[in-house]
C-alpha cells in the first residue's frame, strides 16, 4: 500500500465515519504570515552576520520589539507560541552587551535541568558561529566541583535552575562577587511553570536574588517568557514586583494545523465508563507511523508512557529487529545520554515515533515533527498548546489530537471545544506572602546578609518576623540590623517544589533477610496510601502494609498477591476562622477567607480489582491533621434547599456532587493539580460536616473536638444546619487560590452545570458529578437544579 | 489579627482561637469592650515598662560581660577605623615546651622544604617569621555566607619568641573592627599557615570581607594549608588527619579540657545572649593551643622532609612518603638524602609494604643497586611473591648481566613458591629465555 502524505492522511480521517462520531471537534487553523523587521543599527555587524548565516535574515516583529525594550532597559514578559523565536529575544540583547561590555554577565533561569542544558547548547552554537570569547555554563546539581570556581569567575552566561538558585547560589553569594556586580540580564523562562506552591517560593527567591543584587549595586533587567495564560503580566508582575511589558502578539508565521479533539466511545453507559484513551492512541499512532509521518505522543504518566511504547515497539520493532530506535519512549527517568541520543534521532528523522511525558513539552529542539498525539489531556489548556507545537514547529501541515480520559476535566474540554479554542482562561495564581513560605525565605535571606530596620522584603510586617525569629534564637540583633546566629543552612530546610519536605519511606520486607527501601511516600499521602493494612500498589506489585511508623517515618510493607486493593476512608472538618470578603448572591452566601481544616484516616474499603466490588471495611487510628489554610465557600440556606422535591438524603448527596464537580473545575481554572484543592461539605461553624461513612453518606457532628456519627441513619437531616461548600487551598496558609475562585464563582458554577448537562451518561459518572456508587443515583438530575437554586435562576 | 499570631498558628505553637462564641446581647458586649480596653491599656503599660527596665539591663550585662572578659582573659578592648573589638595579646617564651619541643627548637626549620609542602616556591624565599599562622572559630561548620568568624586567632615567631593575637567580636557588629585589624596585620606578614585554610577559613574570610565592604588582605598571601601534606605524610599511620589526632600522635601535645569543636558555635551564640566570659574562655585556649600546634607541625613537617627529624617520632614509612612527595615535586636531591637514611639502616624492621615502596622509589630515582639489595631481602625470605623475584631477575639479567644467576633465581621461586597463573607463565617465558641466555 502506498503511503499518505499528511495531507491525505486528515483528508482520510475526515471521511472515516466511526471516527467523526466520536471527534467533538475537528478545527482547521490556517496558515498565518509572518511579519518582519530589519536589525535594529545598534546591532553588532559580527552578531548580525552570524544570524544572518543562521538564516534569520530579519527578525519578526515582535522580536524586535523585544530587543528594543530590552535594550532600553525595560522589564518584559514574552508570550508568544512555540517556534516563534522568542530564544532569540533574549541572546540577541544579552550578546550584544557582552559585546559591547566584556564584562557583562546574564543569568538564565529554567525550570528543569534539560532545559538548561538545551538552552546552552542553544547559546552556545551561536556563540560558535560569533566567534567571540564569550563564556556559558549549566550550573547545576551535576555540575562538577572543580569546574564551578572557573564558571562562577568566568561564566558571562550561567544558565541554572531556580532551586540551584536557592541552595546554591544566593547562600554562596560573595563567590559570585564578580557575577553579581555585572549582572545585567535575568532569563526567566516558562514563567507559567512558576505557580502554586512553586511559583510562590519562586518569587521569594527572586526577592532574595533583587536583594543580593542591591547589595553589589545591580539592577538588572528581567526578561521572562510565559506559556498563553490568562494573566501573563499580573503574573509576571506579581513575581517581579515591578512594572513589566507585555507583549503577545507573535510576528512569527505559523504553519496550518488540523486540531482534532477526540472522546473514546463509551462502553459502559450506565457508569458512564469510556474506552481507554490508550486504546485509540495506540491505533492511531501506529497508522501514523505506518505512513513515514514522524508523530510525537504525550502520555500523562511513566506508566502510560511505558504501556504504549511497549506497543508500538512490538509493532513496529518486529518488522525491523534491528532498528530499536525506530519507536522508543522519552522520559524523566532516562539517562541523559539516552535522551540526547533520541533527540537527534529526532531531528534526523532516524526515530519516527517517540512516546513522552511532559519531559518534552517545553523548549528541547526535536526539529519539526508532523503529528502530535495527546493521551489525555496534560492538564492545561497552556500544556495543550505547547504540546500540540511539538508537531510543525516550523513550516507543513500538522496534526495535533487531543484523546480524552473519562476524568471531568477531559470530559469538560471535549463537550466545550469553544472554551478550549478561544482565549485561555487559565490563571496562575500565587501566595509569596504565605506565612510559612515566607518565613523560610527570610531566615535564607537573613543568612545572606544581615537585614537591617527599615528594609522591606514582602508585603507582611518584616519586622515582627524578625523580631520572632530573634525570640526564637534563630537571628540575633545588633544596632539595628539582625544577623543570622544559628548553625544550620536554612536554604536546606526547604525544597522549592515539594508541600512538605518530609516523606515517609516504603520499605520492603519480604525478604527477611534483606530490607529494601522502594518508594518514597510524601507525608500527606502517607496518611491515605501506606497506613496499616493498607494495599500499596507500585509497579503493578501489591504490598501490602504491615506497620506505618510515623516516628521513624517508615512503611514496613511485604509483598502479597491479593484480588483486592484498599481505599482510605478520610473526614475533614472545616470552621470559619476569619472571613475576608462576603457577598449575598441570591439566597446564597460567597465568601472566601482563612478556615481550620482537621482531617483524620478513620477507616479503609478494600475494593476488588476490574468489579470494583466492596469487600469490607477496616479501621485505621491515625492521628488527625490540622492546618490553618485559606478557602473560597457558599452557603446554602436550608429553607431553600427544601424547596426541592427531593428527600434530605438526595439533597445531601447532590451537595457532595457538586463539590466533586466544583473542585475538578477549580482546578482547571488555576492550572492546579488536583491535590493542591480539596473540598468539604459542612457547616459555616464546623459544628456539622458530612462524611463518607461504612454504609452511605453520614452527618457527623463535631463536639467538644472529637467527631461523633450522629445516631443512626436517620440522623441525615438537613434542617439542622445552613450547608456550606468550601473549596480550600490544601496547603498550610494557602497559595491563593481562594480569592479568585471567589471572584470566578459564577463562571463555575455555570461551567459545572454545562459539564453535568453535557455529560452523556445516564446517572452519573467520574466525569461529573463523581462516582455513583458515591454520590448516589440522583445527583446527576438534583445537581443542576442547586445549582439554579444558588445563581438564583 | 498580627501575621506572627496567625504564623504561630500555622507552625503549631499556638492553638487555634477558641469556637466562636454565640452571639451575646449587644449591650453586655460594649461594656465588655470597654473593660477589655481598659485592661489592654494596662497591660501595655506594663509591658513597655518591662521593655524599657530589659534594656537597662542588657546595657548593664554587656557592661559586665565585657569588664569579665578583660579581667579573666587578659585582653583588651582596641579602637581602629572600623569600630572596637577585643584583642588578646600573649607572647610565649621560646623556652616554653610545646609536645615534645619547646618553640625555639621548632622556630626555625628549613623553609625551601616549606616551600615543597605548600607546592609554592616563593615560601622557600621567605624567613620563617614571615608568616603569619591563622585559625578562626565559627558560628558554624555549613559555609555560606550566613557563618561567622567570630575568633581570629593568629601567630608568628619573634626574636625567638612566638606572638600570638586573638581578635575577638564580641558581636556581630564589632566584625568589621575585627577583621581591619587582621588586615593590618596581614599586610606585616609575607605568607599565611593553616591548616584547612584553603577549603575552610581563608575562603570563609574572604567572604566576610565582601560582607563588610573591606578588600580581602589575605587573598594574595602565598598559603602553605598543612592538611594537604600532613595528610600525605603522615596519614598512613592515623585513624584521621585531624589537628587534633596530629598533636596527640605525632606532636605528643596532651590537651587537658579542651572544649569539642562542635561545641563552640552554640557557645558563642550563648555568650551574646548572656555575656558570661566564661564561655569564651576554653575558646580562647583551644584557639591558641590550634595556632601553636600549627607552627609545630610545620617543623615537623619541614624535619621529616629534610630527614632531621628525631627518630625516635618518626617512622621510616614516614620518610619514604617524603621522599615520594620529593619525587612528586620534582626534587631528586632531596628524595636522594632521605633515601640515604635508609642505606645506612639494617632496614630489617621495615614491613615487606614498606620495602617495596622503598625499592620502587630507589628504581624511580635511578639508584637500581640498592633496590636490589632489597629486591634480595624480600626474595630471600620468600613469602614476598611475585614483585621482587621478577625485579630482581629484571635486574640480573639486563643490568648486571648475569643471566645465569637469575636463571637460578627464576627457577627456585618457581619451585618453591605460589603464583598465579599469568605469573607463573610470565616467570616460566622469563626463566626460557634466561637458560637460552646462559648457555
Amino acid at each position: 500500500m502506498a503511503k499518505l502524505t499528511l495531507d491525505e492522511w486528515i483528508a482520510r480521517l475526515k471521511k472515516n465515519k466511526s471516527f467523526n462520531a466520536n471527534a467533538s471537534a475537528v478545527v482547521d487553523l490556517p496558515a498565518r504570515p509572518g511579519e518582519w523587521e530589519d536589525y535594529p543599527s545598534w546591532v553588532n555587524p559580527r552578531l548580525r552576520d552570524a544570524l544572518v548565516g543562521r538564516g534569520i535574515t530579519r527578525l519578526y516583529r515582535h522580536q524586535a520589539q523585544a530587543v528594543r525594550f530590552i535594550r532600553g532597559g525595560r522589564d518584559v514578559v514574552l508570550v508568544t507560541p512555540t517556534a516563534s523565536g522568542k530564544t532569540l529575544c533574549y541572546n540577541l540583547p544579552v550578546l550584544q552587551s557582552i559585546l559591547d561590555e566584556p564584562e557583562t554577565r546574564a543569568l538564565y533561569m529554567f525550570p528543569t535541568k534539560a532545559l538548561a542544558q538545551d538552552q546552552m547548547h542553544e547559546a552556545h552554537s551561536l556563540i560558535t558561529d560569533l566567534q567571540a570569547d564569550i563564556k556559558t555554563f549549566t550550573y547545576d546539581g551535576d555540575t562538577p566541583d572543580d569546574a564551578r570556581r572557573a564558571i562562577r569567575r568566568q561564566g558571562h552566561i550561567v544558565v541554572t535552575n531556580p532551586d540551584m538558585l536557592h541552595a546554591g547560589i544566593l547562600p554562596h553569594h560573595t563567590k559570585w562577587q564578580k557575577l553579581f556586580m555585572n549582572l545585567k540580564y535575568v532569563v526567566i523562562d516558562e514563567l507559567h511553570i512558576y505557580r502554586g506552591i512553586f511559583g510562590s517560593h519562586f518569587a521569594n527567591v527572586i526577592r532574595r536574588l533583587v536583594r543580593i543584587c542591591r547589595f553589589y549595586g545591580a539592577d538588572p533587567v528581567f526578561i521572562c517568557c510565559s506559556a498563553t495564560v490568562a494573566n501573563p503580566r499580573e503574573h509576571a508582575e506579581k513575581i517581579l514586583e515591578r512594572p513589566v511589558a507585555l507583549l503577545d502578539k507573535s510576528g512569527a508565521p505559523a504553519a496550518a494545523k488540523t486540531f482534532v479533539l477526540y472522546n473514546p466511545p463509551i462502553v459502559n453507559r450506565e457508569l458512564g465508563i469510556r474506552q481507554s484513551a490508550l486504546t485509540p492512541t495506540r491505533k492511531i499512532a501506529s497508522d501514523l507511523i505506518d505512513n513515514s509521518i514522524q508523530t510525537i505522543v504525550f502520555a500523562t504518566s511513566r506508566l502510560s508512557v511505558e504501556v504504549l511504547t511497549k506497543y508500538l515497539k512490538d509493532k513496529f520493532v518486529k518488522s525491523k529487529p534491528f532498528d530499536d530506535h525506530f519507536v522508543t519512549g522519552y522520559r524523566g527517568g532516562y539517562l541523559p545520554n539516552l535522551r540526547r541520543d533520541i533527540e537527534s534521532g529526532l531531528r534526523s528523522r532516524e526515530v519516527m515515533g517517540v512516546i513522552s511525558t511532559n519531559a518534552l513539552e517545553l523548549g528541547i529542539d526535536i526539529g519539526n515533527l508532523e503529528a502530535c498525539i495527546m493521551a489525555g489531556y496534560p492538564g492545561s489548556i497552556a500544556s495543550t498548546w505547547q504540546q500540540a507545537g511539538r508537531a510543525g514547529r516550523r513550516s507543513g501541515h500538522s496534526l495535533a489530537i487531543l484523546i480524552a480520559r473519562s476524568n471531568p476535566l477531559d470530559q469538560f474540554i471535549m463537550e466545550n471545544p469553544d472554551y478550549f479554542f478561544a482565549l485561555s482562561p487559565e490563571h496562575c495564581r500565587i501566595n509569596p506572602d504565605n506565612l510559612l513560605i515566607l518565613l523560610h525565605h527570610i531566615k535564607s535571606a537573613a543568612f545572606e546578609l544581615p537585614f537591617e530596620k527599615g528594609e522591606k522584603f514582602g508585603g507582611e510586617n518584616l519586622e515582627e518576623f524578625l523580631q520572632y525569629l530573634e525570640e526564637k534564637g534563630v537571628l540575633h540583633r545588633t544596632d539595628d540590623r539582625w544577623h543570622w546566629a544559628a548553625e544550620s543552612y536554612p536554604a536546606d530546610e526547604v525544597s522549592l517544589r515539594a508541600i512538605n519536605p518530609e516523606n515517609v519511606v516504603v520499605v520492603d520486607t519480604t525478604d527477611a533477610g534483606s530490607h529494601k527501601i522502594i518508594a518514597e511516600v510524601d507525608w500527606d499521602s502517607a496518611f491515605t496510601a501506606v497506613h496499616d493494612d493498607a494495599i500499596y500498589l507500585l509497579a503493578s506489585e501489591q504490598y501490602h502494609v504491615d506497620k506505618l511508623d510515623l516516628e521513624r517515618k517508615k512503611a514496613y510493607v511485604r509483598k502479597v498477591d491479593t484480588d483486592y486493593y484498599t481505599d482510605a476512608m478520610t473526614y475533614t472538618n472545616v470552621r470559619v476562622i476569619d472571613s475576608f470578603d462576603n457577598r449575598r448572591e441570591g439566597g446564597t452566601i460567597v465568601e472566601h477567607g482563612e478556615v481550620q481544616v482537621v482531617r483524620k484516616v478513620v477507616g479503609y474499603k478494600k475494593i476488588k480489582f476490574y468489579t470494583s466490588e466492596n469487600l469490607g471495611y477496616g479501621d485505621v487510628t491515625l492521628p488527625e491533621k490540622d492546618m490553618h489554610t485559606t478557602s473560597y465557600w457558599f452557603t446554602i440556606p436550608r429553607d431553600r434547599l427544601r424547596s426541592l422535591a427531593f428527600t434530605p438524603a438526595e439533597i445531601i448527596d447532590g451537595l457532595s456532587a457538586l463539590a466533586y464537580t466544583i473542585r475538578h473545575l477549580s482546578a482547571m481554572f488555576l492550572m492546579a493539580d488536583i491535590h493542591d484543592i480539596d473540598r468539604s461539605l459542612g457547616d459555616k461553624s464546623g459544628e456539622w460536616f458530612v462524611s463518607q461513612g461504612k454504609t452511605g453518606r453520614v452527618i457527623t457532628t463535631f463536639s467538644a473536638g472529637r467527631p461523633q456519627a450522629a445516631s443512626g441513619a436517620d440522623a441525615v437531616r438537613i434542617d439542622e444546619f445552613d450547608p456550606t461548600i468550601f473549596i480550600f487551598d490544601a496547603y498550610p496558609g494557602g497559595i491563593g487560590f481562594s480569592e479568585l475562585l471567589y471572584r470566578e464563582h459564577d463562571n463555575l458554577l455555570s461551567a459545572a452545570k454545562s459539564l453535568i448537562e453535557k455529560c452523556p451518561c445516564a446517572y452519573g459518572c467520574p466525569s461529573c458529578v463523581g462516582p455513583t456508587l458515591e454520590v448516589g443515583k440522583t445527583a446527576k438530575e438534583i445537581v443542576p437544579k442547586i445549582i439554579d437554586l444558588v445563581l438564583n435562576k | 489579627m498580627k501575621s506572627i499570631d496567625k504564623l504561630k498558628r500555622l507552625t503549631g505553637e499556638a492553638t487555634a482561637p477558641p469556637q466562636a462564641e454565640p452571639a451575646k446581647p449587644v449591650c453586655a458586649a460594649s461594656k465588655k469592650q470597654e473593660q477589655l480596653g481598659d485592661l489592654r491599656r494596662r497591660i501595655e503599660t506594663v509591658v513597655a515598662r518591662a521593655a524599657e527596665r530589659s534594656r537597662t539591663a542588657q546595657e548593664e550585662a554587656r557592661r559586665r560581660g565585657d569588664r569579665g572578659l578583660r579581667d579573666l582573659l587578659e585582653g583588651e578592648e582596641v579602637e581602629n577605623d572600623c569600630g572596637r573589638f577585643f584583642l588578646k595579646s600573649a607572647s610565649l617564651s621560646g623556652a616554653s615546651r610545646h609536645g615534645y619541643r619547646n618553640l625555639r627548637e621548632i622556630s626555625d626549620p628549613d623553609m625551601t622544604a616549606a616551600g615543597t609542602l605548600a607546592d609554592d616556591p616563593s615560601i622557600g624565599k621567605c624567613r620563617f617569621s614571615d608568616a603569619l599562622f591563622l585559625d578562626t572559630e565559627t558560628t558554624g561548620l555549613s559555609g555560606g555566607t550566613g557563618t561567622m568568624a567570630f575568633l581570629i586567632g593568629l601567630g608568628w615567631f619573634e626574636k625567638g619568641d612566638f606572638q600570638v593575637r586573638q581578635i575577638l567580636a564580641r558581636d556581630f557588629g564589632e566584625e568589621a573592627a575585627a577583621l581591619a585589624c587582621l588586615a593590618d596585620i596581614a599586610r606585616q606578614k609575607k605568607f599565611l599557615i593553616t591548616f584547612n585554610g584553603k577549603a575552610f577559613d581563608v575562603n570563609l574570610l574572604a567572604a566576610r570581607f565582601i560582607l563588610n565592604r573591606l578588600p580581602d588582605a589575605l587573598a594574595e598571601l602565598p598559603h602553605l594549608d598543612l592538611l594537604h601534606p600532613a595528610r600525605r605524610l603522615l596519614g598512613h599511620r592515623l585513624d584521621n588527619c585531624r589537628l587534633a589526632t596530629l598533636e596527640a600522635d605525632i606532636l605528643g601535645v596532651r590537651r587537658e579540657g579542651d572544649i569539642p569543636g562542635w561545641e563552640i558555635p552554640q557557645r558563642y551564640f550563648d555568650w551574646l545572649r548572656r555575656r558570661d566570659p566564661r564561655l569564651l574562655y576554653n575558646i580562647f585556649e583551644h584557639n591558641r593551643l590550634d595556632v601553636v600546634s600549627m607552627a609545630s607541625l610545620t617543623a615537623h613537617l619541614a624535619d621529616i622532609l629534610t630527614a632531621q627529624t628525631l627518630r625516635q617520632h618518626a617512622h621510616p614509612d614516614d620518610y619514604l612518603a617524603a621522599a615520594g612527595l620529593l619525587l612528586k615535586r620534582t626534587h631528586p636531591a632531596g628524595a636522594q638524602k632521605i633515601l640515604d637514611l635508609f642505606r645506612e639502616d639494617a632496614c630489617s624492621e621495615f614491613s615487606l609494604t614498606s620495602k617495596k615502596k622503598l625499592a620502587q622509589l630507589y628504581k624511580r630515582t635511578g639508584r637500581l643497586e640498592d633496590a636490589a639489595v632489597l629486591w634480595r631481602q624480600m626474595a630471600d625470605c620468600g613469602a614476598a611473591g611475585f614483585y621482587p623475584v621478577s625485579e630482581l631477575a629484571k635486574y640480573l639479567e639486563h643490568r648486571a648481566k648475569r643471566a645465569a644467576e637469575a636463571a637460578a633465581l627464576v627457577e627456585n621461586a618457581l619451585a618453591a613458591g605460589a603464583f598465579s597463573e599469568k605469573e607463573k607463565e610470565s616467570l616460566e617465558h622469563r626463566l626460557k629465555r634466561l637458560l637460552r641466555k646462559a648457555i
